[in-house]
């Protein structure tokens, strides 16, 4: 039963890799032979599986239909893979057609022989210890034949792989052609193990190699139906030098642990059934405890090297020198990384379209607002777009002439967007490698990595392109104009009756990173943020802007509010100039259930005046800063609080508790509420006035840090709904 | 005190930066840049005793540190921070991660 198990197992993956195959395949020639290939593979593992299932002892006659309708799926599942070999990457004509033909046809027939007849498998009994198959005079000769072709068209493949000029293509057709290799040289061999054993000479033993037969076609299938998802190229230099770090790993806890349980079961201290499960549990820890240390550890041998230095090189560029040379520094950092010599750069010009504001080539382009191609842009949800996919993916067949042609004219083949939301507001155009070599996953995953850099980059200039204003003036002042107007136009205020929600943002530098922002999620419940992006001046503002346009980008997708915070300091650790971490508070307005749901990040005070107790309560309780660590997510504790009429919500940042006066004496939260308490008659306008003009006063002007202020009143007199 | 004092000396082979003053959106800068300087040497002992204010940004300065030492397998220490500068740390939820030690002898 245990072997027989794996059929099962491996029938319910084929399942899923033929619904996957479905999905990815739409649109491209040949997918659906993958999805008949996984479906042929699934049925064969699944009657297989049945087989031991439901015969009895001695002859079984349902065993020996179901036997045969097993082989006669894996005679067609091996047919649809001939056909697909032949025909890869796409019909090729009428000829490939008829041969296509030829073949299906011949697999019907075949199945209707080996369904119909005695010479493939004549014979099902089952024994106490299992079932026994006893193949037809035709076994051997039939499975050698089909087997044999499908090892010629697998070869075939492998040689159109190594030819074919597209890496794309040919990256597809050597990972199908190696799999099938594997997967029919697997089949055959298991297959004729037993075929010689229970023909002629009809020994009586149970074979163990028939049980293993839905393993290769599970190989096979897998290999097929990833390839034909493949869009990118893969890397494999990084591919074996990852697979050798977790190789040597693995072996070094692998092989003590499975030395030490050997010993342990076969001195008699333990049975077999503890090992069976305890192994496996133990080796998952270790696992888990050995990818950590590869992590922080193993990070520099694992991956190459160039990331983090251009991370670090467009993070230093100094935004001051000018379009012109920031320009220049960020064509000659990438350049140099991904070594390609052609760039180009696009940007909104605030009416819409986008205009080439540096081009390698010489050439100019304007893409305007409302065409086709840009559009279709804005719906797709990419950051990072290669021209292999653009080439690949039927998702982009739409605007495949339009994007290819875009691409061509600055010799591109890479893209990076930068977007606020689904917005796009510039383009980084990558040229084609020195070397000629393509881009690969690897480079993929480095240009979504130095996203946050480029954004940056992107909104600079496209503000520096607008503002003529900043080549006179103080940029960082003109910028600050330009950031702070952004993130206020953004904000969906409470417009429920019977909230009054005010709040003020004071900077040191003019610019800062402290923010508040509110976006509706529904007609009663509203996302909320509170909270410092750590750094001062342009730096941290711009690192604020892109926070809260990444908070809104996460919010669409994420639905788990741990979740999403998570999210936020993973962004903030692996996309932010070190050391750039958040301090404050997310939350959640249930306007309805009169709730606030929050996780404090960081914030230092966050008080609820409740009108039962006339007393302002503090309400934060612990909470961790995000961006120190990767995962933080065992250290969130979602909260709530109820708002009942009559209450008022005060949050502010470390800028205002921890301000000091000329004596060095602290502002602090006694202050504050006496601040609040002394205007709870008046409206949330008014309070925040007045707790900042206190605490204006109170340092005499001075201002050391940036300051954020929320007050909320949940009104008493109106119910709120 | 409203300037930022910030002074190296080798003690028993380990440099130590002895920073005095106000850690604010005025004075990181001067501070991350010889931190900087003092990292790329080395191991380095950060005395903190005589700190008057750690803002965000001083705290990310030494986030920043803390990151680069880890990686490039230097060591980072923390010495005898100030009351405020201490409760700046526990502020980032993360105390334990600051590597704070109460003597050089600690290091040994």
């Amino acid at each position: 039963m245990g072997l027989t198990l794996l059929s099962f197992i491996a029938a319910a993956l084929l399942l899923f890799l033929s619904f996957a195959a479905s999905r990815i395949s739409k649109g491209r020639q040949s997918g659906w032979l993958v999805v008949a290939m996984d479906l042929f593979f699934a049925v064969f593992a699944l009657t297989h599986g049945l087989v031991d299932l439901i015969s009895g002892i001695g002859e079984s006659t349902p065993g020996l239909a179901l036997s045969r309708i097993a082989s006669a799926s894996l005679g067609l599942a091996l047919c649809s893979f001939i056909v697909f070999s032949l025909s890869f990457p796409g019909w090729q004509g009428i000829q490939a057609k008829i041969v296509a033909a030829i073949i299906a046809i011949s697999g019907i027939v075949l199945a209707a022989w080996i369904i119909g007849t005695d010479h493939y498998i004549a014979l099902i009994f089952g024994v106490p210890e299992g079932v026994i198959r006893f193949a037809g005079d035709g076994y051997d000769l039939a499975s050698d034949l089909l087997a044999g072709i499908a090892l010629a068209a697998a070869a075939f493949l492998l040689f159109r792989g190594f030819l074919a000029k597209d890496r794309i293509e040919s990256q597809r057709a050597l990972i199908v052609a190696i799999a099938a290799i594997f997967g029919l040289a697997g089949l055959w061999v298991l297959g004729r193990a037993g075929s010689g054993i229970h023909g002629a000479s009809g020994g009586m033993q149970v074979l163990w190699s028939f049980h293993l037969l839905a393993l290769p076609a599970l190989v096979m299938a897998g290999a097929a139906s990833y390839a034909i998802g493949i869009v990118r190229i893969f890397d494999w230099g990084i591919f074996v030098r990852r697979l050798l770090s977790w190789t040597i790993l693995a072996l070094l806890y692998g092989l003590p642990l499975g030395a030490v349980t050997a010993a342990l079961v076969f001195t008699g201290r333990l049975s077999f059934t503890i090992p069976l499960v305890g192994a496996p549990l133990a080796f998952l820890v270790a696992r888990q405890l050995a990818r950590g240390f590869a992590t922080r550890r193993l990070k520099h041998i694992m991956e190459q090297e160039y990331r983090e230095g251009l991370e670090s090189g467009l993070s230093h560029i100094d935004l001051s020198a000018g379009r012109d040379a920031v320009l220049a520094e960020t064509h000659r950092l990438l350049g140099s990384a991904f070594d390609f010599t052609e760039f180009a750069v696009m940007i909104e010009d605030g009416k819409g379209a986008f205009r080439s504001i540096y081009a390698s080539t010489g050439r100019s382009a304007v893409v305007e607002k409302g065409s086709k191609m840009l559009e279709f842009i804005e719906t797709m949800d990419v950051t990072v777009l290669l021209k292999s996919e653009v080439m690949g993916d039927p998702r982009w067949a739409e605007i495949r002439p339009a994007l290819k042609g875009f691409l061509d004219l600055f010799r591109g083949e890479a893209i990076v967007f930068a977007r606020e939301g689904r917005r796009i507001i510039g383009a980084f155009v990558m040229g084609s490698r020195r070397s000629g070599a393509d881009y690969t996953d690897y480079d993929y995953e480095s240009f979504r990595s130095i996203y946050g850099k480029l954004f940056v980059i992107a909104y600079y200039l496209k503000n520096v392109a607008r503002e003529s204003l900043v080549r006179t003036v103080s940029r960082e002042l003109a910028l600050s104009d330009q950031v702070i107007r952004f993130a206020l136009d953004k904000i969906d205020r409470i417009d429920a009756p019977g909230i009054d929600t005010a709040w003020a943002t004071l900077s040191t530098h003019t610019l800062g990173g402290d923010f508040v922002d509110f976006v509706r999620i529904s007609k009663t419940r509203w996302f909320f943020v509170l909270g410092d992006i750590s750094g001062k001046g342009l730096s941290a503002a711009m690192n604020m802007l892109i926070l809260k346009s990444m908070i809104r980008t996460f919010l669409r997708v994420e639905k788990e509010f741990p979740a999403l915070v998570q999210r936020v300091n993973a962004f903030i650790k692996e996309n932010m100039p070190k050391g750039t971490f958040f301090a404050g508070i997310f939350g959640y307005f249930d306007v309805e259930r009169k709730a606030f749901y929050f996780i404090n990040c960081g914030i230092p005070t966050l008080l609820l005046y409740s009108p039962g107790f006339d007393a302002f309560i503090d309400v934060q309780g612990e909470g961790r800063i995000l961006g120190f660590v990767r995962d933080v997510s065992p250290f969130l504790k979602p909260r709530k609080i109820s708002l009942p009429p009559g209450s008022v919500l005060v949050s502010c940042t470390d800028g205002v508790t921890e301000s000091e006066n000329l004596r060095a004496d602290r502002f602090g939260k006694e202050r504050l509420i006496r601040s609040v308490r002394e205007r709870l008659a008046s409206d949330a306008r008014t309070i925040t006035d007045g707790v900042v003009e206190d605490l204006l006063d109170f340092t005499a002007g001075r201002q050391e840090d940036d300051i954020s202020l929320l007050v909320m009143k949940f009104r008493q007199s109106r119910s709120v709904t | 005190m409203t300037q930022l004092d910030i002074s190296e000396r080798q003690e028993g082979g380990i440099l130590v930066l002895s920073v005095a003053g106000p850690i604010n959106s005025y004075t990181f800068s001067e501070f991350q840049e010889k931190l900087d300087r003092a990292t790329a040497k080395g191991s380095v002992v950060i005395e903190m005793e005589k700190v008057t204010t750690l803002s965000s940004a001083g705290i990310g300065v030494i986030m920043a540190a803390l990151d680069d030492a880890e990686t490039g397998g230097k060591g980072l220490s923390i010495l005898r921070p100030s009351e405020i500068a201490r409760l700046a740390f526990e502020s980032t939820g993360f105390i334990e991660r600051f590597p704070v030690i109460s003597s050089l002898k600690d290091l040994a």
